[in-house]
């Protein structure tokens, strides 16, 4: 039938499928590449392809003061998201959002009109204008939720705690340099999506849970904080000047207590503020120390043993250096004098002569050895070394005006940090401000102990430097700051600027002197008019606020306090007012207060504090004969929204002023508002809430 | 009636057998692929869709079984002219459908002749190959059949129909090579018209000359596998989304329904020309070796028949069926993997598609008709 022999063609037929064959096992071979051997790429590109990574923000750490009172934290807020494709009127959206939100018009229509699935609209925004904009109900603006930084306590310690941006990020202050604890690691989901880009129902695929910021425990004390920031605004009130600074250090440790630099600004509306407020002059900025430099001099001086407590020095009202005269600030001078005179009187032709007497490399490496012209490492951004000449440039005069603390500067960080050296027996702690940082679940992370950096001078010549700075502040200048009962060694600082009558104050005071637990710096910047001296100046802040510490540490008197102002026993004030004022005056002494009488009549029309105050014994009561004179004493009301009540009323009760209080827990509402100026005794009335 | 009982006792019934288990994993994959987990309405109608043309198919297998195949050998210059006759229609009245018009509507039921020329240039070409079978060792001989087939490939061609004309092609050169044809012609035919196409595309890649037959857009669908980069968000990203498919799924799958590149829409045209890599995914490399060895079994098993046939007729139909399904797995299983040039033909039995589904039983019915008239004397 066929040409060809059935046999070729079944042969034919077997080649055919062998063929077949072949190939099939070609595409096995391509199919095990893909399937088995490659296959954990593709596997990959899938869950990749499917997959769209939203990132969750961790909740930054919150900082607490060193009684664990939080100083920094982090609440949710409320941020507008406009979704492009879902607005119908953009026009009308983009009207109705730039009028609540108070943003150009143009702006919002141009962000609500991009292509894009969702762009912010504003974030982070306050509670009532989120609902503002919710109760308009636009079609595609939504909202979400996200972390924001609130700082209950506003102003307070804005410069130690500085404050995080719109991303959570620290930008300054303690804020930034602790920004890596603080941050925490954000969380991601992983949200599973089709080829359409649509979200699936419950296909969460994982989800990375955000690891929030560690909590961070400071040195600083709220209470001391307060105090410190309170006697500051009064200073600024007081005195004719541009800003100052408080520094409260413990010795023993380097930690600081309490800092505060004027102008300040509300961590909340940072913004708003503008940039030089922001400005932390404690650590950034230096100025020219003047007499507060002596301590140093001193020190160095007695450490090196070219001069005792006992030697004479004479001054005739000036000093030839190299041809330059150096006038004491006494027109006249102090005369002859002992070593201890000199610095009780700050003598600057007494100092040069000491200066002379340690010579220059001597007490050039004294100077660096108590950490001037390099940083003091404290934890915060931006922190200034402070200008010290060269070596090689200082001559016989410069070395004559150091001295005395003039042709240096330093920054007041510096200068607390040097002084608490001699107040720690001679050794020079590093500034701390973090004690401890922990987990959000109070697990410790890291403890940051107090760190040693080295003995400058021994103990012994600390303690006896220490006992000539308490003659200051009981015979010398710094009689200002004393305060009875307690052992107070000081130094007070007035250095004018070259060239015109503007000042830069000083006062450092450490107590007690036996055992110093504190150690307060004051400076108050550019002084203009009359009074301007470190002593009239700087001096009684230190005092207030010494004084106020002590009672809130409860730090022991060391001598027996003067009869009149004994163990601080507390009397009720009586009710003077349409009395006749020998009558009223009589009574007060007798019971035990001191009286001050402000006009010329007769009989009393008012008196400050109101009758009812529990005071002090020994508090001076003002008694005005004359209705007009009470509006020079009348007191600035403190802000008290975001302290407790406790808090409120024991500063209240420090300024004269009462309190009313309704609700439990921390202050959110005061009646009269702060700065307003009322008459002592003047309830305040504040609602707290928990 | 040219039945007889005893017909049935000659059946090979691993063809039946097989051919139910591979439409077995294709309704399977369809459900999937159709979403039918998510109870989509689409996909309930794609399965009925698929049942009803596999009940329609099943009782063509049967039908066919009544007439002996060497009836189509009497008629076949019938078919011959039927099948260009609709062929031209169809270009002429044919609707379209991605990009391809290749569809007539008759009422309802909407129809691609491209696929049933399919089978009857099958019948149409084994009778014309048997006829010249003396003169097919020389190159005028060969024209012959050639010129046969030329018509209604061209015709396919210009319905932008490449994968058919292709297939129709491939399974002429079978089933010469089984009828005898002189090998050295064969290959100086096919190959020389192959490599003067690639010639053709080289220079026009090469030195930019105008392309003849393809329209640009065409020549890069079907040269996009050698590189997916050319179109990554067109036809290139069909071959990555199957590719993705095919490797995530693995060695043993990501189980029934739960294949993401499947469900999730990543992986297009899924329950007809790719629905081999929603096989992978969801079963495996496993699971598609199963497929495989299937084909293979059904392929092995046509190859017999054709060896067993009682006559060159019935050996070049079972040849040519063979050929053709062969042809159908190569390119559809190579198109996933970037194997082969992305031309849109069905896989058989698995892929949706009521054309392809009844072509592929009657050329089963055909297959089976052979076989069971294998012995020369039934009586």
């Amino acid at each position: 039938m066929s040409v060809y022999p059935q046999l070729q063609v079944r042969k034919r037929i077997l080649l055919l499928f062998l063929l077949f064959f072949l190939l099939i096992i070609l595409l096995s071979i391509r199919l095990t590449w893909i399937q088995v051997i490659n296959s954990a790429e593709f596997q990959k590109k899938a869950l990749e392809q499917r997959t769209r990574e939203l990132k969750v923000e961790p909740k930054r750490g919150i900082i607490y003061d060193s009684k664990g009172r939080e100083l920094a934290i982090s609440g949710s807020s409320e941020t507008i998201v406009a979704v492009p494709m879902e607005i119908k009127d953009p026009a009308r959206t983009a009207r109705i959002l730039s009028n609540i939100l108070n943003m150009e018009y143009d702006y919002v229509y141009e962000r609500i009109t991009r292509k894009a699935s969702a762009v912010y609209v504003k974030r982070k925004v306050s509670e009532e204008i989120a609902e503002a904009v919710r109760k308009q109900n636009l079609d595609g603006i939504q909202f979400t939720e996200e972390s924001k930084r609130f700082y209950p306590k506003g102003n307070l310690a804005s410069h130690i705690l500085g404050f995080a941006g719109i991303d959570s990020q620290g930008l300054e202050g303690l804020e930034l340099s602790y920004d890596k604890y603080l941050r925490g690691k954000p969380g991601k989901i992983g949200i599973e999506r089709d080829a359409a880009g649509r979200y699936i129902p419950d296909g969460i695929q994982q989800y990375v849970a955000p690891q929030d910021g560690y909590n961070i425990y400071l040195t600083i004390d709220e209470v001391i904080q307060y105090i410190v920031e309170r006697e500051l605004d009064k200073a600024m009130a007081e005195f004719q000047t541009s800003g100052g600074t408080v520094i409260v250090m413990d010795p023993k440790t380097g930690g600081i207590l309490a800092l505060a630099n004027r102008p300040d600004y509300d961590l909340n509306n940072f913004a708003d503020y503008p940039q030089k407020n922001w400005r932390n002059r404690a650590i950034s900025d230096s100025f020219e120390p003047g007499s507060t430099f002596k301590i140093i001099t001193t020190a160095a001086a007695l450490e090196e043993g070219v001069v005792n407590e006992n030697d004479i020095f004479v001054d005739p009202g000036h000093i030839m250096v190299s041809g330059e005269r150096i006038n004491c600030w006494k027109y006249g001078g102090h005369g002859g004098q002992t070593f201890a005179e000199v610095v009780q009187n700050s003598c600057n032709p007494g100092f040069v002569q000491v200066g002379m007497r340690l010579g220059k490399e001597s007490f050039y490496n004294y100077i660096k050895a108590f950490g001037f012209g390099n940083r003091t490492s404290i934890k915060l951004p931006g922190e200034a070394t402070g200008i010290l000449s060269n070596y090689d440039s200082i001559g016989p005069v410069e070395l004559a005006t150091i001295s005395f603390g003039h042709g240096l500067t330093v920054t007041p960080i510096q200068l607390i940090t040097a002084v608490s050296a001699i107040a720690n027996r001679g050794m020079l702690m590093q500034p701390r401000l973090v004690r401890e940082i922990r987990t959000p679940n109070g697990e410790l992370v890291e403890r940051i102990e107090p760190v040693q950096v080295r003995q400058v001078i021994s103990a012994e010549t600390a303690e006896r430097t220490l006992k000539l700075l308490e003659k200051v502040v009981a015979d010398g200048t710094g009689s200002n700051a004393a305060i009875n009962g307690y052992r107070i060694g000081g130094k007070t600082g007035t250095a004018k600027h070259y060239g015109v009558e503007v000042y830069d104050s000083s006062f450092i005071g450490i107590l007690p002197i036996d055992d110093p637990q504190l150690v307060i710096l004051v400076v108050l910047y550019d002084l203009t008019g009359y009074p301007y001296y470190g002593s009239q100046t700087a001096a009684p802040v230190f005092r207030n606020i010494a004084l106020d510490i002590i009672r809130y540490l409860d730090i022991a008197p060391s001598v027996q306090p003067d009869e009149d102002e004994k163990a601080g026993k507390l009397l009720t004030v009586p009710e003077l007012t349409d009395k006749d004022i020998f009558e009223a005056e009589n009574l007060l002494r007798k019971e035990g207060f001191d009286v001050k009488i402000v006009g010329k009549n007769n009989i009393v029309q008012r008196q400050v504090p109101l009758a009812g105050a529990r005071v002090l014994e020994g508090t001076t009561i003002l008694l005005f004969t004359e209705e007009d004179y009470d509006r020079n004493y009348l007191i600035a009301v403190p802000d008290l929204t975001g302290m407790t009540v406790d808090e409120a009323s024991y500063l209240l009760e420090q300024i004269g002023l009462g309190l009313q209080v309704k609700g439990k827990g921390r202050i959110i509402k005061q009646d009269i508002q702060a700065g307003e100026r009322v008459s002592g005794g003047t309830e305040i009335s504040v609602e707290a809430k928990e | 009636m040219l039945w007889n009982r005893k017909l049935i006792n000659n059946v090979n019934w691993y063809i039946p057998i097989v051919t139910l288990l591979l439409i077995a994993i294709g309704i399977l994959a369809i459900s999937s692929a159709g979403e039918l987990n998510k109870e989509s309405a689409a996909g309930i109608r794609l399965i009925k869709k698929q049942i009803i043309s596999v009940v329609l198919g099943a009782i063509l297998i049967i039908i066919i079984q009544f007439f002996d195949y060497r009836i189509f050998q009497h008629y076949a210059s019938i078919l011959y002219i039927g099948t260009i006759g609709v062929l031209g229609i169809t270009f002429i009245i044919g609707t379209t459908a991605k990009g391809t018009t290749g569809w007539l509507s008759l009422g309802s039921f909407n129809f691609q002749p491209s696929e049933m020329a399919k089978v009857t240039m099958i019948l149409v070409l084994a009778e014309v190959i048997d006829r010249y079978k003396e003169e097919l060792n020389y190159f005028t001989g060969l024209l012959k059949p050639f010129i046969h087939v030329l018509i209604p490939t061209l015709l396919i061609i210009l319905q932008n129909d490449l994968g058919t004309s292709l297939v129709l092609i491939f399974i002429f050169i079978g089933m010469l090579f089984v009828g005898g044809g002189n090998i050295r012609f064969i290959f100086l035919i096919f190959g020389g018209g192959f490599l003067l196409v690639v010639l053709l595309i080289a220079s026009h890649l090469v030195f930019d000359t105008p392309l003849i037959f393809f329209k640009r857009y065409q020549l890069d669908r079907l040269i996009v596998f050698i590189n997916p980069g050319i179109d990554p968000t067109g036809i290139g990203y069909n071959l990555i989304q199957s590719k993705i498919a095919l490797g995530s799924g693995r060695l043993l799958g990501k189980g029934l329904f739960a294949g993401t590149q499947n469900q999730l829409r990543f992986l297009p045209e899924k329950h007809t020309d790719f629905i081999f890599s929603v096989i992978g995914e969801e079963f495996g490399f496993i699971g598609v070796l199963v497929v495989i060895i299937l084909y293979l079994i059904l392929l092995w098993q046509i190859i017999n028949v054709a060896r067993e046939a009682k006559d060159n007729y019935g050996r070049l139909v079972a040849s040519g069926v063979a050929a053709m399904f062969f042809f159908h797995v190569l390119e559809n299983i190579g198109m996933t993997m970037g194997l082969m040039p992305i031309t849109g033909l069905p896989l058989p039995f698995i892929s949706y598609g009521g054309s392809s589904m009844l072509t592929s039983l009657i050329a089963i019915g055909l297959v089976i008709n052979v076989n069971i008239r294998r012995k020369k004397i039934v009586f």
